[in-house]
């Protein structure tokens, strides 16, 4: 076998504009990466005859790996193995300079909110798997969009899909019923994301094998949308409270990760209750209050109040309970920056440590900004936990 | 319309006092008897020789109102009856039989007889009395009504005397005094009979035949209730009477046997807005309960006097609930596939001709209970039909769990009437036969769990074989984009395994616990699962292991000589440096007294890497190898036990499953023990996650983590409390490969470059069944390295100057005031390590070599030694150098020759 001269220093990077190869043309790219909208490139272009090859609308591809050989090249074989770093979308911004520009692209997640308005009725989705309805509306924008997709500057570039929904196949096992507030004309990204807002996957310790969760607990898990690479869609949950939890990587100050100076982290209690009350909205008379004593000891109290449609002071305090025992501690979000792998997306899970700024949790990849540049390759990842906004607890919680 | 009151409703003076008077009067008696007394007949006083009658009594009354009698105030009086009871019968006489007595009305003259002549012999007080019948000078005057009784069948018999069309003549009406006259037409000799007159209900007594209106009539119609099922019954139109009574409801399938009586109930609301079938059928047969069939209903009005068939009717109004005929379901294969269902609407029946004929809404429950299902279940769905005039309706889902789905449907037409709610295979009951509700009937979906998604990822695409212990030479493939086919499961397995047989491809070569050198630096060795004597071949002590890492040495007289840091000799002239050790596991298995291999000649502070560099030569599939690397000073601890080098197969990324017969479980001690078995021969090993199921005791089947294992591997003790009573039987114990979702891995060859494969297994079963697969290449390469100290050893460069620098890693900050030294002195790392340095190149060889080196990705990395002071030809430490910059010059003063100026960052020590 020959000799594989690829280096795995060196990050190579493939662009395309409307399918040809302009890698030539970047001097910077900034691939920024979360969940629920579109995942944007910021792109320094050298040059003013570079800039032209730019136009609002031009679909723009960029795979970036380290360590492609010439026996797997990506421009002749991307590798679908390497997928942190595949971006397919589509020019939005162009600011042109004296000598170049910057370029500001969107993936085809972008195209969800820059849809026609339409009406989405509700008897179109009753009765559906939330997943799975949210998955149809990605699919009729496949069909719709390919049809006019030439105002856009291109016609049918990925075979008829915009966007890949065949890797949505779990469901959420949520359906769609009579009482969600989601329907009506808007975009449909406005749509998903209201749909989105409604999907949290009960996990229930007592569902499972002993020592599977911590025993008799209740999780609440949001499902999360994005596109993982390329313009494949993924509706994913991140549990993080499974004893066995799914860590991509481990960071911690002992291991050479972890870029210094790198670390912050935001401690937010705006959302800490440790003192829930819930009044009957039936009977006002009727309330249950529970006290998380150690949060109050700890944090002072954090108390709110909240109503609910039931008169059982049992089913009041239980409320009252789950709710304090969701939110008795501060949200937290870390942010470090790293560049020994680039294996991250967000939706991972990663096993923090690092006693400097007191984290010692699995927490999740929320957001993931790459940015590739002259002896750069490094990612700034936010760890963090997406709270659910309290009146979506409440209706979890009174179900 | 008249009605006549029954017996029950005669008045008399015990009913209504003193309206009812009469006084029976004999021939010349001398005293009259008056109301209360004997009603007796039959006395002949001339005995027999006239052959008349010759008793009679007087009769007054006064017609009782309405009230009195309980009717409507305005009844009106259409007849009259007089009603006498016969009583006693005397022997002798003639034997009449049968006996007649006859009413008859009054002469004026004598009508007060009844009244004011109490006692005496004579009418006027002169005159002898003289009633006889047909008399010369009869006090009665118009015979009203005859009655006759047999003799035999006299007591208690019923003499009523109709007095109609008396009181039609005279226009009589309620509170109309009548008088009349009760004569026995037939002479019995000398015996008589009598009436009753004071017996409880068989003294004389009145009653009044009377009208009323009759009641109009009511106007109905009928919608569907909410339930779609039953209907309301809305009246735009009550029937209006001052009697009004009671409604019947009927109701009947055939219209023309529409009747009164027709499953009728009848209901003394009369005036409520509306009426549900379902409440006023309550206690009878409700309508409605056949689909496609439809129900003829009529209200009828009833009064006091009105009622049956005589009532006021309704019109008549139907109702047809629509009927399932079809249901036909396609597609729902598998977990994510998208099916549809039609339903169609039973047609040219009683529904298209008297129902809606079209549909408004389908009911649908995708998968519903196996019985007893309602319409108003969570989960039921309401969908709307929008196609006008639409008898059928097709309906898409996807399911995102696997099995069979009861799926119940009903379907609402646009007048609001449901079908029943239907298991689409019709077997509402579960019982596995038709139940007659659809025609054609359809098949439950039972879709197959959709096989999960490997997706197998990689950080890098080609990786360096580690050769110093660089931590970029790790690489990772992670799998954890895979997702599960189904919603109610998850990818539970990760089975990872390689297939490069040309190289060594180690797991987890820097997953090494670290905290135990914190104290002191310490020497590390080695064991592995399998030994000699556990089966044929399966010594591995052949097997080499390498550690890189920091370790501890002290200047013992110019010679770097390995020493714990604890030692006294570190103390005098200790340091630290990075090093490199072989370790090798023991000849036999730690159960067979092996224990570990031969310790380390280094003191590592800190272990970078541990790879593989040579693989027992008798490891194979029946006898993978994990190794275990420990401490060897005090109590063991281990370092790293996921190392592993195995090829194609799953033992690799830490998949270990074992059956265990008839196993032990000690639930005060958390253990689970076979004798015979080594859990640690098997891959079983402290910190790792295993799933745990007992054949019996399923409640314990969980996720375990093994804290200690016994040395002859036979006990394995978990850190989870094991709880209950748990007698010996068969366990499954398959290790937890979530942790295992991302596997770091170096590769090792010294010589071979090439691709192969890493391939991911996912299973969304706990068992690891029904794996999905996806494999990856991946590409290893030997290290292209830069030897600068050949170059200046062959006259090909000449180093002018040198310098190593390490910059950074420390903060400090100056505090406001008149501190003279900084405070909050941290050191977050031990700063950048950095190589400058001046080359003259002498040789167009060392050009082209440094030209490369500058220019182009030709080399990984170039290296230097930093040589010794007190052995200048030996080097103190060689660096591996990466160019951050590179500066090549060409001045006059070097003539042909060039200066280069090299930038470097240090990225390791070539050990």
């Amino acid at each position: 076998m020959a000799t594989i001269y690829a280096s795995p220093y060196l990050v190579d990077v493939l662009l395309t504009i409307e399918g040809k190869d302009c890698s030539f043309t970047i001097s910077r790219a900034i691939y920024n990466r979360t969940y629920n909208k579109a995942s944007t490139l910021v792109l320094e272009i050298i040059g003013q005859h570079s800039i032209d090859l730019f136009h609002i609308g031009a679909p723009v591809s960029l795979r970036a790996a380290r360590g492609v050989s010439e026996g797997a090249n990506i421009r002749d074989n991307p590798p679908a193995d390497i997928r942190s770093l595949h971006f397919e979308g589509f020019v939005r911004i162009i600011k042109p300079t004296d000598n170049g520009g910057l370029v500001t692209l969107a993936d085809s997640l972008t195209l969800l909110s820059t849809s026609q308005i339409k009406e989405f009725k509700k008897n179109d989705y009753l009765g559906m798997d939330m997943y799975y309805a949210a998955a149809s509306v990605i699919d009729d924008l496949n069909d719709t969009a390919t049809s006019s997709g030439d105002t856009l500057g291109f016609y049918d570039y990925y075979g008829g899909k915009w966007l890949d929904t065949s890797r949505l196949k779990q469901g959420s096992d949520l359906i769609v019923t009579d009482d969600l507030d989601i329907f009506g004309f808007q975009t449909s990204k406005k749509f998903i994301d209201k749909l989105f807002a409604n999907m949290y996957k009960t996990v229930d310790a007592t569902n499972f094998l002993a020592n599977e969760y911590q025993e008799n607990k209740v999780y609440y898990l949001p499902w999360y949308y994005n596109i993982s690479y390329g313009n494949v869609v993924d509706f994913y949950t991140i549990d993080i409270y499974n004893n066995a939890p799914r860590i991509s990587l481990e960071l911690n100050e002992d291991n050479p990760y972890i870029l210094k100076n790198s670390m912050s982290t935001q401690i937010d209690t705006t959302r800490q209750v440790n003192s829930a009350t819930v009044i009957s909205s039936i009977d006002g008379s009727i309330s249950a209050r529970y006290d998380d004593v150690a949060s109050q000891a700890l944090y002072g109290v954090k108390a709110a109040q909240y109503n609910s449609s039931s008169i059982e002071y049992d089913f009041l305090e239980e409320v009252a309970r789950k709710y304090v025992e969701r939110y008795k501690s501060p949200s937290n979000s870390y942010t470090v920056s790293t560049r020994h792998q680039l294996l991250l997306s967000p939706g991972d899970i990663v096993k923090v440590s690092l006693p400097t700024i007191g984290i010692d949790s699995v927490l999740p990849v929320l957001e993931i900004t790459t940015v590739l540049e002259s002896g750069f390759a490094e990612q700034k990842i936010t760890f963090g936990e997406r709270n659910l906004p309290a009146s979506e607890l409440l209706t979890q919680l009174l179900q | 319309m008249s009605k006549l009151l029954t017996t029950s409703s005669y008045l008399d003076t015990t009913d209504v006092a003193g309206f009812l008077v009469w006084r029976s009067c004999r021939y010349q008696d001398t005293t009259g008897y008056s109301a209360g007394d004997n009603l007796d007949f039959g006395y002949d006083p001339d005995n027999a020789t006239d052959n008349q009658k010759t008793e009679m009594a007087f009769v007054r009354f006064t017609i009782p109102d309405q009230t009195d009698f309980g009717i409507p105030d305005n009844a009106t009086l259409e007849g009259l009856q007089f009603k006498l009871t016969g009583k006693g019968l005397s022997t002798g006489g003639t034997s009449l039989d049968p006996y007649t007595f006859s009413a008859y009305t009054v002469k004026s003259d004598v009508i007060d007889w009844v009244e004011t002549v109490a006692d005496g012999i004579t009418k006027d007080g002169t005159t002898a009395w003289d009633i006889r019948y047909l008399a010369s000078t009869p006090v009665y005057e118009v015979l009203l009504d005859t009655t006759s009784q047999a003799r035999g069948t006299w007591s208690n018999s019923i003499h009523t005397f109709d007095l109609s069309h008396f009181v039609l003549r005279n226009n009589s009406n309620f509170g109309t005094k009548i008088d009349i006259a009760i004569f026995a037409t037939g002479d019995d000799g000398g015996s008589g009979v009598s009436f009753h007159y004071a017996d409880g209900d068989k003294i004389p007594a009145v009653a009044v035949v009377y009208s009323i209106p009759k009641p109009t009539k009511p106007e109905m119609s009928m919608a569907a209730a909410n339930d779609g099922i039953n209907a309301i019954i809305t009246p735009s139109k009550h029937a209006e009477s001052e009697d009004l009574a009671s409604y019947i409801f009927a109701y009947h399938t055939t219209e023309g046997s529409l009747a009164y009586n027709s499953n009728a109930i009848t209901t003394t609301d009369i005036g409520a807005k509306s009426y549900s079938t379902k409440a006023v059928w309550a206690g009878g047969t409700a309508p409605l309960a056949n689909e496609n069939d439809t129900y003829y209903f009529k209200v009828f009005a009833q009064d006091s006097v009105h009622t049956n068939a005589n009532a006021a009717t309704s019109n008549v109004f139907k109702a047809t609930r629509p009927a399932i005929t079809s249901v036909a379901t396609s597609g729902f294969t598998n977990t994510g596939d998208t099916g549809s269902m039609v339903v169609t609407a039973a047609t040219g029946g009683d529904w298209s001709s008297n129902g809606a004929a079209a549909l408004k809404y389908l009911y649908v429950n995708w998968d519903g209970p196996a019985t007893g299902a309602s319409i108003d279940d969570v989960g039921v769905s309401k969908i709307e039909i929008t196609t006008e005039n639409a008898t059928a309706i097709t309906r898409t889902h996807t399911y995102s769990t696997a099995g069979e789905k009861n799926v119940w449907v009903a379907i609402e037409d646009t007048l609001g009437f449901r079908s029943g709610f239907h298991r689409i295979d019709d077997d509402d009951n579960n019982d596995t036969s038709d139940d007659g509700n659809i025609d054609s009937n359809g098949t439950l979906p039972d879709p197959s769990a959709t096989a999960p998604t490997a997706v197998a990822t990689v950080s890098k695409k080609t990786n360096l074989h580690a050769k110093y212990g660089l931590l970029d030479d790790v690489n990772v493939v992670g799998g954890v984009k895979s997702v599960g086919g189904v919603s109610d499961s998850q990818v539970y397995h990760y089975l990872w395994k390689h297939t490069n047989t040309d190289c060594i491809v180690t797991a987890y070569p820097t997953a090494n616990d670290n905290s135990y050198f914190q104290d002191a630096s310490d020497s590390v060795r080695c064991n592995c699962n399998w030994g000699a004597g556990d089966g044929s071949s399966t010594d591995m002590d052949d097997a080499r292991l390498t550690v890189y890492g920091l370790a501890s040495f002290y200047d013992n007289n110019g010679t770097d000589t390995a020493v714990a840091d604890s030692h006294s000799n570190f103390a005098a002239s200790g340091f630290y440096k990075m090093a490199k050790s072989v370790i090798a596991p023991p000849h036999s298995n730690p159960a067979a007294g092996g224990s570990y291999g031969t310790a380390s000649d280094n003191y590592f502070k800190r272990i970078d890497m541990i790879v593989v560099t040579t693989r027992p030569s008798n490891e194979s599939d029946t006898y993978p190898v994990f190794y275990n690397v420990v401490t060897t000073t005090g109590t063991v601890s281990v370092i790293n036990n996921k190392l592993c080098a195995i090829p194609n197969n799953n033992f690799w990324g830490g998949y270990v499953t074992a059956n265990i017969s008839s196993g032990t479980t000690n639930t005060s001690s958390n253990y689970i023990e076979k004798s015979g078995v080594d859990y640690f021969s098997l891959g079983f090993r402290p910190n790792m996650k295993v799933y745990v199921t007992w054949a019996s005791d399923t409640s314990l089947n969980g996720v375990y983590t093994i804290s200690e294992m016994t040395s002859n591997g036979t006990r394995i003790t978990f850190k989870e409390d094991l709880s209950g009573t748990i007698g010996a039987q068969n366990l499954t114990i398959t290790s937890d490969t979530r942790e295992h979702v991302t596997i770091p891995y170096v590769t090792y060859s010294t010589d071979t470059n090439n691709s192969h494969d890493f391939t991911l297994s996912v299973s969304q079963n706990r068992d690891a069944s029904s794996l999905a697969t996806n494999a990856i290449t991946v590409n290893q390469r030997v290290a292209e390295e830069l030897d600068l100290e050949s170059l200046a050893d062959n006259g090909h460069i000449a180093i002018l100057s040198s310098e190593i620098k390490r910059q950074g890693g420390l903060t400090a900050k100056m505090s406001l005031g008149d501190v003279a030294y900084p405070s909050g002195i941290t050191r977050t790392n031990i700063g950048m390590p950095s190589l400058s340095m001046q080359i003259r190149i002498l040789t167009q060889d060392g050009l082209r070599q440094i030209l490369a080196y500058i220019d182009s990705n030709r080399y990984d990395w170039a290296y230097v030694d930093s040589d010794r002071i007190d052995a200048p030809s030996t080097a103190n430490r060689t660096y591996l150098l990466k160019l951050n910059s590179g500066t090549v010059t060409k001045t006059p003063e070097s003539a042909t020759q060039y200066i280069a100026s090299l930038s470097c960052i240090i990225a390791g020590e070539k050990i």
